[in-house]
């Protein structure tokens, strides 16, 4: 066999690929592992029932999009007072007047979309909290974070259509709240930087894309049945536009034959028939023993207190009355930024939760604060000036303490690492004596 | 060289673009900024028309308070044309300002603040829009003691101010609560209702009202 070549001093130059190849080969490698429902873990998924998640995603997912399609034949989009044919219609689904299966339907539409985001966001957290998003896997967690995005909007634009005071007020907050990207140079914080708020001025200021995306959203000034229609639309395009491509996924990923070294066909649903069968029943008898309420049709002229939202945003929803509209609209837009740049920022290759602490604590404060946030609204407990003190303490704590936590872990992992190397060089030494 | 089936996979591809095309122009079309608040062109101004929302007779005591709904109608793309927009207010009897010693300095109240004399008697009357600054929700009137326990604000309660407390504007969706007799400088205009708790950026907008022969009619929004 033939020795190595010595690299010379001219390839030695160009050593490491420039940061657009780096993309690129990030591109090309993530692209390839990309894992949209846990289709990839084929073997895990009868050890692990973690690894159900993903499998679970895309059957609720199918029961939504399969009664949806049902109730669309139901269904009056018409906002148009006095008597409002959109909330009556679905009241009329509910009370059973079209009969026990669309009845059924329905309660499986909204339970099958709750179940959804459940199991999106506990895959979220699994791939996070399991470092699966690591050596170039990223993708794969992206894709999942864009389609719990995507299904609370589809959420959103779905309770709109029962046209019930719940509905209205929540897409009023919702579409009210982006006016404030506007005037986020008015937020403290960054009002006291040089040049930024200038700048933040003149760019987002001058734009208007928030007054924009509202007036977009709301296909006008305020809530009415032309946002009814364009929430409609929306509601369907979210779901219909994803499956495509999601099925286009699967047609790519399965082609070619098993025996000439395609992938043959890919199984879209990752569990075995009897665990179909159990999230089925489950489902059914949830939405047999747990009964939706249609609630009180919409009225322009009184907000209901207490008013909450969906549960997914009850979260978002408090943190609302804490913090001033623009620094609050800042942060509800930095949550998915942040839980999309957390998986790069975490670049080392330690799966182990416990041996990244500081990432971790940003999991778990993510979720004890949504959880916390979702509680207190709930029992309807907010002191605006009582809270925000222990809440600023409490995420001091939790990020600063995993932050040293994090330092004192990389310190320790680079000691064993030494160690270990000075082990090896003495076992080397003493091997050498011997010979 | 371009082989046959590049020309024939490009020639399919020109209805598809045309479809994309025609689909995403008149997309953005809706993408029509929305203009600054209420500083609408000359094209775009509302159309209503007045409103004889309450008559004095209603307001016997000051703290009385009336709940109404005007009906904007600006100019809008849609199949008539124009969008209505119900604007729930509120019109509320307040201490006469004039009468310091009764009520204390309130500062000079403007816009949405109107004085008339009626069967012998002065009024003094706020008229604003009932839509939250901070999200939109619709506010309610609230009593001083009402606000202290649910809205996190206990400046007019009977326990802080005993009998000269008293009853506020308070937003059920995120707690912002308006004092009716303080008014605010937005955008270098003093406006009733300033924000004495909670997260609303500015008071709510004013109606442009007129008190005459005993009624309150509303001549516009904002």
């Amino acid at each position: 066999m033939a020795a190595p070549t010595i690299p010379s001093a001219a390839s030695t130059k160009k050593a490491g690929p420039s940061v657009g190849q780096k993309i690129a080969i990030w591109w090309t490698k993530s692209a390839k592992n990309l894992d949209l429902f846990d289709e990839n873990s084929k073997e895990k998924v009868k050890t692990d029932p973690w690894f159900m998640l993903g499998g679970m995603a895309l059957l609720f997912w199918y029961i939504t999009i399969a009664t949806g399609t049902v109730l669309m034949f139901y269904y009056v989009p018409d906002a148009t007072g006095p008597i409002y044919q959109s909330w009556l219609s679905v009241k009329n689904i509910l009370e059973g007047e079209s009969g026990w299966l669309i009845y059924m339907t329905r309660q499986l539409h909204k339970y099958g979309a709750d179940a959804l985001i459940v199991a999106l966001t506990l895959r979220i957290y699994r791939m996070y909290f399991r470092g699966e998003f690591k050596s170039y896997n990223q993708l794969s967690y992206i894709a999942t974070v864009v389609g719990l995005i995507l299904a609370m909007f589809s959420g959103l634009t779905g309770y709109l259509l029962i046209w019930n005071q719940r509905a209205l007020w929540a897409t009023k907050v919702f579409a009210t709240f982006p006016t404030f990207v506007d005037s986020f140079h008015e937020i403290p914080t960054i009002a006291a930087l040089p040049i930024i708020p200038d700048i933040l001025k003149a760019t987002l200021g001058v734009a208007q894309i928030g007054n924009i995306s509202a007036n977009y959203m709301l296909a006008g000034l305020s809530i009415g049945p032309a946002t009814l229609t364009r929430f409609y639309s929306a509601h369907f395009m979210l779901s219909i536009l994803t499956i495509i491509l999601v099925e286009a996924y699967f047609a790519r990923k399965g082609k070619g034959d098993k025996g000439a070294g395609g992938a043959g066909r890919v199984p879209r649903i990752n569990l075995p028939w009897y665990s179909v069968v159990t999230f089925f029943v489950i489902l059914v008898l949830v939405s047999i023993f747990v009964p939706v309420d249609t609630g009180s049709p919409a009225n322009y002229t009184v907000t209901p207190n207490p008013i909450l939202s969906d549960w997914y945003f009850l979260g978002l929803y408090q943190m609302m009355k804490l913090w001033k509209p623009a620094s609050a609209t800042l942060q509800t837009l930095l949550i998915p930024l942040i839980a999309f740049l957390v998986v790069f920022l975490d670049y080392s290759s330690e799966r182990n939760p416990w041996k990244r602490p500081f990432w971790t604590m940003v999991g778990i404060y993510g979720l004890v604060s949504w959880l916390a946030f979702s509680i207190l609204i709930i029992l309807n407990i907010a002191d605006i000036y009582r809270d925000p003190p222990y809440i600023y303490l409490v995420s001091m704590i939790m990020l600063g303490g995993g932050a040293i936590w994090h330092l004192v872990q990389r310190a320790r992992n680079r000691r064993e690492q030494k160690a270990l190397e000075a082990a090896k060089a003495q076992a080397a030494v003493i091997a050498a004596d011997k010979a | 060289m371009i082989d046959r089936r590049t020309i024939l996979k490009g020639i399919t591809a020109i209805p598809i673009l045309g479809v994309l095309g025609a689909v995403g122009a008149s997309l953005l079309s809706f993408l029509k900024p929305n203009l600054k608040p209420l500083s609408l062109p000359k094209a775009e101004v509302p159309q209503n028309k007045d409103l004889t929302a309450a008559s004095l007779d209603e307001f016997p005591k000051e703290w009385d308070v009336k709940a109404f709904v005007f009906t904007q109608i600006t100019p809008e793309y849609s199949s008539k044309g124009t969008q209505q927009t119900d604007i729930p207010g509120y019109i509320l009897r307040v201490p006469n300002i004039l009468d310091p010693a009764k009520i204390g300095d309130l500062g000079p109240l403007r816009e949405g603040y109107g004085e008339a004399e009626h069967k012998g008697a002065k009024y003094s009357m706020v008229v604003i829009s009932r839509i939250c600054a901070h999200l939109g929700c619709i506010f309610e009137y609230h009593t001083g003691d009402e606000v202290c326990t649910g809205f996190n604000y206990c400046g007019e309660s009977v326990a802080t101010k005993g009998a000269a407390g008293h009853p506020l504007f308070s937003c059920p969706c995120h707690l912002s609560v308006y004092n009716p007799v303080e008014s605010q400088d937005v955008s270098g205009v003093q406006r009733v209702g300033k924000v004495v708790s909670g997260p609303a950026p500015r008071t709510p907008f004013p109606f442009r009202f007129v008190i005459e022969s005993g009624n309150v009619v509303i001549k516009g929004y904002g």
